[in-house]
């Protein structure tokens, strides 16, 4: 028990500090980020220590939350925005883990799905999706690393090649069964 | 030590190099020491503090300071650029088929002025080029030279089995050093090549805390640097490995001391002139303060809290005097040192 303790407040501490890095970004929405982390359940916490981007949620399937996550009206889509932008962390999709709670009746793929529709509407991305790229665009470390053909690239090439890796993008996130979507985890 | 003197907003990236600075504002205007160079739609530096200029014609210009050493009638790849020639491309687009960006190669050799096509639909990466060879990756686990003389691949080694290529990092004499992360095994390997066979001749990393991403080559030192920092809510050693880049010998491999008092966990960091400065944690996910450590005693010399920042800090560079420091709503902090 108490090492459960511990790795609850762990949690909490990853929670408080993340809002220090969103401040003056979505300030109004630091209490949530924080009620959140204490919602995650141990086993989930304990797996969050240990990474880098750890991120956990306690949403449910037909909830406000994921609802306003798949508008983009959420501050968690700012949150995951973040994390993608963080070039001394997240320097690979790998470093990045969001653990769902399966107690509230979600499985993997229906929260990929919500990933998805958050990020590509059927057709091409929406307006979010294209922010999320931008997030990874900007952080040069994820980016070489998920698109390699940027590496090494300067400025005005990596603006002539920005539409093409665009597009592979949208390609990537069209289908849940992509890799990009490998950092989600139900448990 | 160093003092605030300058912030700017809404820039995208900053580059350094000895006195000069470049940046580019989140319009992709491009600015020179805080010029802005209307006339260019890029600017590199490369060749050791020379800045590559590109217009809106794809003609390229080559200057020391604000004299033209030369001028090309195409654009570049900066990577390629030597002084015997460099990269350039043309069509590139993207392939859905494949999955592949694509572009066709050409090479110019500014020794005699010949422009020759390397490759049609070249997807390939240039990683690093050598007198006589480029270094390529593709997949992401297949290393090849190709040579600049035939137009043929010399050589190819399949490293598979240490991961991804994350990059090559230097050839030093008869070495190449390349940087693999194997992401799910969580092992980051510093393999040494022969540069002119492929041939792996050591694997470092095993018993080393190697950064996945940040290691780099020290030029003026012969080395490759490792300086990382693993995150956890009580102070947490940042770990600096510094491997000869000539032998492979590992020449420290050590916890930064200084560091621990103040509970700084280092980010991202350059090296210049006997210093490392970098960008710290205090707490586990806020990149928050920037620092400087003399290089040879590991001391802390200087570190503060970025005033005014704005979320994470997400660069660093250095040039002669001061530090640029990016946040991660684009603001520029810059800082200049302050007399002794």
């Amino acid at each position: 028990m108490n090492n459960q303790k511990g790795l609850l407040e762990v949690e909490f501490t990853i929670k408080l500090s993340y809002l220090e890095s969103l401040s003056g970004l979505v300030g109004p929405l630091q209490t949530r980020y924080a009620a959140a982390g204490l919602l995650c359940s141990v086993r989930s916490v304990q797996k969050n220590t240990t990474h880098n981007g750890g991120e956990c949620k306690s949403w449910e399937l037909n909830g406000i939350a994921f609802q306003k996550f798949v508008e983009g009206t959420s501050g968690s889509v700012q949150q995951f925005k973040t994390y993608l932008s963080d070039q001394t962390r997240v320097t690979s999709m790998d470093k990045l883990e969001y653990w769902f709670d399966g107690k509230k009746g979600v499985t993997e793929s229906q929260v990929k799905e919500k990933f998805k529709q958050m990020m590509y509407n059927g057709t091409t991305l929406t307006t979010q999706g294209t922010a999320v790229f931008n997030a990874i665009w900007g952080n040069s470390a994820l980016r070489g690393n998920l698109f390699p053909e940027t590496v090494g690239l300067n400025a005005n090439d990596l603006s002539n090649i920005k539409p093409s890796i665009l597009g592979k993008f949208q390609t990537n996130v069209s289908s849940i069964t992509n890799g990009f979507y490998d950092f989600i985890k139900v448990k | 030590m160093y003092k605030l003197i300058k912030l700017i907003e809404n820039i995208q990236n900053v580059y350094t190099s000895l006195d000069n600075y470049i940046f580019v504002d989140k319009n992709d205007n491009f600015y020179l020491n805080g010029i802005k160079e209307s006339s260019y739609m890029s600017m590199y530096f490369v060749l050791g503090g020379h800045i590559l200029k590109q217009n809106t014609e794809n003609k390229s210009f080559l200057y020391l300071n604000d004299t033209l050493i030369k001028d090309i009638n195409h654009s570049y790849i900066f990577n390629t650029y030597s002084e015997n020639g460099c990269f350039y491309y043309e069509n590139l687009h993207y392939d859905p088929k494949d999955d592949k960006v694509k572009k066709d190669i050409y090479y110019h050799d500014f020794n005699d002025n010949s422009i020759r096509l390397f490759a049609k639909g070249f997807s390939e990466n240039f990683q690093l080029v050598l007198d006589n060879n480029t270094i390529t990756f593709q997949p992401r686990t297949i290393l090849k030279s190709l040579s600049l003389l035939t137009g043929e691949y010399e050589w190819e080694v399949d490293l598979s089995e240490y991961g991804e290529i994350r990059s090559v990092l230097a050839a030093v004499q008869d070495n190449l050093w390349v940087l693999a992360n194997d992401y799910k095994n969580n092992r980051h390997s510093l393999l040494r090549l022969d540069a002119n066979s492929g041939r792996l001749m050591q694997v470092l990393g095993e018993d080393l805390k190697l950064s996945d991403a940040h290691v780099k080559y020290i030029k003026e030192k012969q080395t490759l640097l490792s300086f990382k920092s693993s995150i956890s809510t009580i102070p947490s050693p940042s770990t600096l490995v510094e491997i000869d880049a000539k032998t492979g010998d590992v020449l420290r491999n050590v916890t930064v001391e200084s560091m621990l008092e103040p509970n700084l966990k280092v980010g991202l960091w350059q090296y210049q002139d006997n210093q490392l400065f970098f960008t710290a944690n205090t707490t586990m996910m806020t990149t928050t303060h920037i620092g400087v450590l003399d290089y040879n005693t590991l001391a802390l010399l200087w570190y503060i809290e970025v005033p005014g920042r704005k979320g994470l800090l997400k660069d660093i560079q250095v040039s002669t005097g001061k530090i640029y420091v990016l946040d991660q709503v684009g603001t520029l902090h810059i800082f200049e040192k302050e007399s002794d």
